[in-house]
């Protein structure tokens, strides 16, 4: 026999079916910039009248710029290629001082786990 | 009790074996896998994931393409005990060959890395040249003939995005289809499937086995070119592509 309580159990692990899952954290930005996710990294890209900003998190939390070697790669529309360091701030923020690419830019963001020499890049359209 | 017919199945049984062996010992490739979050190069057959890192010498050519098919500054750095991808920047493919030297097996089974100037008793002998190709994306224009590889398989048209679509291939050896090349629709989960054999065109039609990674081997044996030394060459050549999951 259907109980009331089992039908509203059952409408709940629905709903919970169909709420979207990030299974290694959430996409939404947290700074106001583009999010993009390579394997469990996320990276947040934002850039700021200072430059360009970085933020790693994992699982959504906070990996220390510290363990990284960073750098950024931007594209501008006309071809022009240039390479600019991302210098490690506090907690999970790199900046790329000074950097503010062109709308239409590509930026490619590459670190590198200074513990495994693992290298990830993250590539962002900018618009 | 062992009877006459039990011998015989033995016998069957032991031949078989010898043919698996032979088959097993010049059946190795190489291709490209995700381990953890990098690109590895890997070199073996099936579940087998053997030394790569000790056949980097092996390595003729390694290039690395954005999605453009331009080149990318890559190369193979040794990762404890893996090979794997290094790159300036992001690659949407890679490609490598690999000269695996002559081999002869002679009649008490084991194979040499050598010969027939060594072992002129050899039952056979034959040069192995490996290659692979490892696409990163679902590639959005044609995938083109690559340096070095002398034998290629290329998609026809795009690639299903779902397991199970009949994905058509063609094969190129030394820059043309060619017919006969045999070819193994999945080389890690099941390599000991009997292969489909290219057509005139140089094509086949598989099923795209896996909604994930997908290795497909070609290979294909012609004459020596130096007669004195093997009786053959067998290029063997993979293709991998990720065909990707849901969201999680």
């Amino acid at each position: 026999m259907k109980t009331e309580p089992t039908r509203a159990a059952l409408a709940a692990l629905l709903l919970t079916a169909a709420l979207p899952v990030y299974a290694h954290g959430s996409m939404e930005p947290r700074h106001g910039g583009a999010v993009q996710m390579t394997g469990e990294i996320v990276f947040e890209l934002v850039p700021t009248a200072r430059g360009l900003s970085v933020y790693l998190t994992e699982e959504d939390e906070p990996l220390a710029a510290s363990k990284f070697t960073a750098s950024v790669i931007v594209t501008a529309p006309s071809g022009a290629k240039t390479t600019h360091a991302l210098v490690a701030q506090n907690g999970n923020l790199f900046l790329a001082p000074g950097v503010r690419p062109a709308r239409g830019s590509r930026v490619v963001v590459r670190i590198i786990d200074k513990a495994t020499d693992a290298k990830s890049f993250a590539t962002f359209q900018l618009t | 009790m062992i009877t006459r017919s039990s011998r015989a199945v033995f016998a069957a049984l032991a031949a078989a074996g010898t043919l698996l062996a032979a088959t097993a010992a010049s059946g190795h490739g190489i291709w490209f896998a995700k381990r953890a979050t990098q690109l590895a190069m890997i070199y073996g057959v099936g579940a087998d994931d053997l030394d790569a890192v000790r056949r980097l010498d092996k390595l003729t050519s390694f290039a690395g393409y954005d999605e453009n098919w331009q080149p990318v500054e890559a190369e193979l750095r040794v990762s404890g005990v893996i090979p794997i991808v290094d790159s300036a920047e992001p690659v949407a493919a890679v490609a490598a060959a690999m000269n695996y030297g002559i081999w002869s097996k002679t009649p008490d089974g084991e194979w040499h890395n050598a010969g027939l100037d060594k072992h002129p008793d050899a039952v056979t002998s034959e040069r192995t040249m490996k290659y692979a190709v490892y696409l990163a994306k679902l590639p959005t224009t044609a995938v083109p003939l690559l340096p070095e590889q002398t034998l290629q398989v290329l998609p026809v048209g795009s690639i299903p995005e779902q397991k199970g679509q009949p994905l058509t291939l063609r094969v190129y050896y030394d820059g043309k289809p060619v017919a006969g090349a045999n070819v193994l629709a999945d080389y890690i989960n099941d390599p000991d499937q009997t292969p489909l054999t290219t057509d005139a065109a140089g094509e086949v039609i598989v099923p795209v086995r896996n909604q994930g990674q997908n290795t497909v081997v070609a290979y294909f044996v012609v004459p020596s070119s130096e007669p004195a030394l093997y009786e053959k060459i067998e290029h063997r050549a993979s293709l991998t592509f990720v065909l990707p999951h849901l969201p999680e």
